[in-house]
């Protein structure tokens, strides 16, 4: 699990100030837990809109992320946001990715490839693939097939690959923050309002 | 005391309800085609891991088990994670290896073909996108964000080319669904701004949903989801009035994915039975699957060799019936019905003391095959005795199913006489 704590000493404040005028804090951060989910919501959609860049068939990675955001435990103390999709983390944070299951990862660099599985890329396309070049399944081998038309290039073969993080895969701090206490505020703005007029229960 | 709020914590973690509620369904493999299942009970197909069409149990275990393993952000032995790609090729793996593939080759590489691509990442987004959206919404049933959020907004999440009618006209399905339960604060709000916002509690979303559910997917491939609309915009549109509180409904929600004795007509019961057998029982009052029958009968009949069960597994399928007729025997109306002695016999025979020139020792999965060779085979043959022999390659196994004849005071039913496989010359 890994916990990316949106917690600076303003926002602290704010909710603390904002909090002493309710006696059952739990409405006000389930409030804020679901407008910072709806703000990674709408980041996650404005990136799903971008296409990939080999320009190949759309796998819709950032709206499955944003599929996966969800309010988590909400406390009297604590709400949490959850983002289901594992695979958001290398996003967020980089890292290098090993060839541990097999000799060599397979890196699409051919628009065909692209969200797709060299065994499916064959089977969908009928194509037999060869390993092209290098010394073995290392770097420098690609994984290609052959046609009348030539040699069309689909994988390139490496044994690990260094995915530099995404700034842009979360929204910036400030902006996250700024959901939390909108959120909190719009809620109690509401309620304060609300119970200045009448009204009634369902 | 000093209340210490620690805000908006973002997780990246497993959503442990959405895992739960992988585990909780049961792999089913049956010929029923999509518009059949939306007939289904909703408590049946919610409880259930099927894709229409697809009579395999292990293509489903295999759609079920890559899910658990994307949802649960689970790793392998090298620790190394599943993702999207490497379960859609799983599955055109295990059906392509199950003989799934499409005689008709007009139908392969499309929608209705289980060993290829876009079936199989159809079954992958389709079954994450009910998981997330049944998780999200049970969150949006608490009390506390019911009275924060609500309502939620129908809006395009992804792209397509061809786009359905949503909200677009009068005869979009949004205000279809809204004037069929009747909800005038959804049409009132589609006429004053175009927008497909109701309360989270309306009827509208299970009205919407061509699988019954009030959560997203709402229909296959649809690009749609829902945003939360907070409680100030809720006022504002006039969706509530001050100080209303929202009572939720999952409990109420819950309670329809019950089906009871005394809620399931004798027709109903009648046709589930003919299609699924014994894999659907009663568990005290309420209708549930039995996905593991097999595996149990296979168990209980090699561990007690005086145990005498059998299971009932459904009737012939008009295809079976077809083509047992110029063979002149009429299966219209038979049941399949398999006792431990039949498992015991056939195991004896071609389990592990397996001497057939070709054959292959039978396993506890072999025998998960028959109601399935039951209901789909490939040739059809006369045997000894009256019996009925069907064969069906199985991804480069050649299963033999002898079926004979059972005396029952229930009628025409059949048994296996005997079971064994092997690999095609």
């Amino acid at each position: 699990m890994i916990v990316v704590q949106i917690d600076s000493g303003e926002v602290r404040n704010q909710l603390e100030t904002l909090s002493r005028r309710l006696a059952n804090q739990r409405p006000m951060l389930a409030a804020s837990a679901g407008n910072v989910r709806r703000e990674l919501q709408r980041h996650f959609a404005r990136k799903n809109q971008r296409p990939n860049k080999l320009g190949g068939r759309r796998t819709n990675f950032w709206s499955q992320v944003r599929t996966s955001t969800q309010v988590g435990a909400v406390t009297n103390t604590q709400a949490e946001v959850v983002i289901g999709d594992f695979r958001f983390a290398q996003k967020y944070y980089g890292g290098t990715i090993r060839a541990k299951s097999a000799k060599a990862l397979t890196i699409p660099v051919h628009p065909a490839a692209h969200g797709r599985r060299a065994s499916v890329l064959e089977r969908e396309l009928g194509l037999k693939l060869f390993v092209l070049g290098g010394r073995g399944l290392g770097n420098g081998a690609w994984l290609a097939s052959a046609t009348e038309q030539g040699i069309t290039v689909y994988y390139a073969l490496k044994r690990q690959v260094d995915q530099p993080k995404d700034p842009t895969a979360a929204p910036p701090p400030e902006k996250i923050e700024n959901a939390a206490t909108q959120g909190a505020e719009s809620f109690l703005r509401t309620i304060v309002e609300e119970s200045q007029s009448g009204g009634q229960n369902e | 005391m000093k209340l210490i709020l620690l805000m908006a914590t973002i997780l990246i973690a497993p959503l442990a309800e959405a895992v739960e509620k992988i585990n909780r369904r049961t792999p089913v493999g049956s010929a029923l085609r999509s518009a059949e299942w939306e007939k289904m009970p909703l408590a049946l197909r919610e409880r259930s891991q099927f894709s229409a069409g697809v009579e395999e149990v292990r293509v489903m275990h295999t759609v079920q088990d890559g899910l658990r393993k994307l949802v649960g952000s689970l790793r392998n032995e090298k620790g190394v994670y599943t993702d999207r790609s490497k379960v859609i090729a799983e599955i055109g793996k295990v059906a392509e290896a199950s003989g799934l593939t499409p005689r008709d080759e007009a139908l392969r590489g499309t929608i209705q073909d289980i060993t290829s691509e876009r079936r199989a990442e159809l079954i992958v987004d389709t079954q994450t996108q009910m998981t997330y959206g049944h998780t999200n919404w049970k969150a949006g049933q608490d009390r506390d964000m019911l009275e924060a959020f609500p309502a939620q907004e129908l809006i395009r999440v992804e792209e397509r080319l061809v786009k359905r009618d949503w909200g677009d006209s009068a005869n979009g399905r949004w205000l279809q669904a809204a004037r069929a339960v009747g909800d005038n604060d959804a049409i009132r709000i589609w006429g004053e701004s175009g927008r497909m916002i109701a309360l989270k509690t309306s009827r509208i979303w299970e009205s919407l949903s061509r699988f019954g559910t009030p959560w997203p997917p709402f229909d296959f491939n649809s690009g749609m989801g829902v945003e939360d609309v907070s409680r100030e915009e809720a006022l504002a549109l006039g969706l509530i009035k001050p100080r209303q509180k929202i009572t939720p409904i999952e409990e109420d929600f819950n309670a329809k994915l019950e089906v009871t004795k005394s809620g399931i007509g004798d027709e109903e019961w009648k046709r589930l039975k003919d299609q699924f057998g014994d894999q659907i029982r009663f568990e005290g009052d309420r209708v549930a699957w039995h996905g593991t029958l097999l595996q149990e009968m296979y168990d209980r009949a090699l561990a007690t060799p005086t145990f005498k069960g059998s299971s009932r597994l459904g009737v012939a399928t008009p295809k079976a019936v077809r083509e047992s007729a110029p063979l002149g025997v009429d299966l219209s109306g038979a049941e399949l019905r398999i006792t431990a002695d039949d498992i015991r016999h056939a195991h004896s025979q071609h389990g592990n003391r397996e001497r057939r020139a070709g054959g292959q020792p039978l396993t506890r999965l072999d025998f998960e095959m028959a109601p399935h060779i039951w209901r789909d085979p490939d040739t059809v043959t006369r045997g000894k005795d009256d019996a009925l022999v069907f064969r069906k390659d199985l991804g480069g196994e050649l299963f033999t199913v002898v079926w004979k004849r059972s005396i029952s005071k229930e009628g025409n039913t059949w048994g296996i006489k005997t079971l064994y496989k092997r690999r095609p010359a």
